[in-house]
């Protein structure tokens, strides 16, 4: 099975060209229903409008990440989210 | 109007409270109440499939209501979102399979459940406008494909595995 920090290389995925998206993290845990999950935070590139990021912008990132465990054979359901750089730094300062 | 679209006006008007610097509650509730809004849309809707939409047995549909548990109905929905039912259900599979606006429904019921349960118990969590506008476009998606699906087949599978996911996998 593909590693996931190759699986989910930005660059390797075919990902639409807005909004861009810098990189991907993850981690593996289970959800709240107490199944195995992976709860994927999309980085956007800083700047990103939130015109860019309504769901039909991000709609086909979360089905191309998606489709691409899938097809390597992951079945742990992914949780996605969207955050810019900024947003991030924002979020780990208030943990 | 019904609770869930009460609901679904309620996460609208939180989302939007606030114009310049959104309180966290605010956002909160609004993600909660977009779940709420689509839980309670497919309750009501197999309540009704289930015992019938006459005003003598609303009492009947409440109280049911009440037998729906948030994590069976995440695990019937996960399956259905990637087509697959259970066994006991298998032969009521309309020969088309399970149609795109079903799968809609289900994987966003999945997602917005997971998400509810980030906003309402996850205090490290921080949650800025555009998290909770997403969550309210998936939730209109959701509810627009469960519109065109709502009377067929396969929706009428889906309401009874919504609310007897646990027997069924026996």
């Amino acid at each position: 099975m593909q590693p996931l920090d190759v699986l989910l290389d930005p660059r390797s995925l075919d990902l639409p060209a807005r909004p861009v998206v810098e990189r991907i993290e993850w981690y593996k845990a289970n959800d709240q229903i107490g199944d195995p999950a992976f709860f994927i935070t999309v980085v956007l590139a800083e700047g990103t409008s939130d015109d860019e990021r309504h769901w039909q912008d991000l709609g086909p990132i979360e089905r191309r990440l998606g489709d691409a465990l899938s097809a390597a054979g992951y079945a742990e359901w992914p949780y996605f989210r969207f955050r810019t750089p900024t947003e991030l730094e924002i979020e780990r300062r208030a943990a | 109007m019904s609770l869930a679209a009460d609901l679904r006006t309620q996460a609208r008007q939180l989302a939007r409270q606030e114009p310049r610097r959104p309180r966290q509650a605010s956002l909160r509730r609004a993600v909660s109440a977009a779940y709420y809004a689509l839980f309670h849309l497919l309750v009501a809707d197999a309540t009704r499939s289930l015992v019938g939409g006459a005003a003598p047995l609303i009492p009947l549909r409440h109280g049911l209501s009440r037998a729906f548990n948030h994590g069976p109905m995440a695990q019937a929905c996960k399956s259905f979102a990637r087509g697959l039912v259970p066994p006991a259900l298998a032969k009521a599979v309309p020969a088309s399979g399970i149609g795109t606006d079903l799968r809609v429904v289900a994987e966003t019921f999945t997602l917005l459940q997971a998400e509810r349960h980030r906003a309402d118990y996850d205090l490290a969590a921080v949650y800025f406008r555009a998290d909770v506008f997403k969550v309210l476009e998936q939730l209109d998606d959701a509810w627009d494909a469960w519109c065109r699906v709502r009377d067929s087949q396969e929706a009428c599978l889906f309401l009874v595995a919504l609310a007897f996911w646990p027997g069924l996998q026996r």
